[in-house]
């Protein structure tokens, strides 16, 4: 169960890790400020996921529980993208 | 797009792209322009363009932000908007906005729209490894 776990959650951080640079790299190609905001938004989402491997694989017992930091990392990742979609995907 | 078209430059299309979301907003922006003399509110504006274009007070206003926040357009102390742009590059970009309006609308349109999806298109693109 602990090698499930820890084989979900590394790859849940490295894809959202690969989004985020594949997003910057965009950006950078094209200027374009939707892909800095989805960027941005994969920025909080790697996070998230670094969060959960560390609450789940690193320190799984319940003294040491990073549900709140994992949600506001969530919650910031929505923010940034759906700025991004309203504002500059008219 | 079209950058080895010398109306639509690359610095021309990038203008299109960050100040004309559409037809109707180059439509108002060209009317500002040929009556530079006089300041707009949105209502007046939306009134004042041709018959073929439906545009609310809301839109007008919202396109007027627009222009205002890009420094083409500046505002008077009664709120209304007058077309003054804030730099050189810029009131070239309109003139060359008004040539290519009257000389070449069909392709005006598809550039405008061909630009607006290339946001979205863009976020897609993204996700490819390699490029073409």
């Amino acid at each position: 169960m602990h090698t499930v776990t820890f084989v979900l959650t590394s790859l849940a951080a490295l894809t959202s890790a690969g989004c985020m640079l594949l997003l910057f790299r965009a950006y950078a190609r094209t200027g374009l400020r939707l892909l800095l905001w989805s960027a941005l938004c994969f920025v909080f989402l790697t996070a998230n996921n670094v969060l959960l491997f560390f609450d789940l694989v690193v320190f799984p017992g319940p003294e040491i529980d990073l549900r709140v930091y994992r949600l506001a990392a969530n919650l910031a990742a929505v923010l940034f993208l759906l700025y991004g979609f309203i504002w500059e995907a008219e | 797009m079209a950058s080895d078209d010398a109306d639509f430059t690359d610095e021309f299309c990038r203008f299109l792209q960050d100040a004309v979301p559409g037809v109707d907003a180059a439509e108002l922006l060209l009317l500002l322009q040929r009556e530079s003399a006089r300041a707009w509110s949105a209502r007046e504006a939306a009134a004042a363009l041709a018959p073929g274009v439906t545009l609310s007070e809301a839109e007008a206003g919202r396109h007027l932000e627009g222009f205002r926040v890009r420094g083409l357009v500046v505002a008077e102390a009664d709120g209304r908007l007058r077309y003054e742009p804030a730099a050189e590059p810029l009131a070239q970009h309109a003139r060359t906005l008004d040539k290519v309006y009257r000389e070449r609308p069909v392709t005006l349109i598809r550039v405008i729209y061909g630009l607006r999806d290339k946001k979205i298109r863009s976020f897609a693109d993204a996700f490819k490894l390699r490029r073409k």
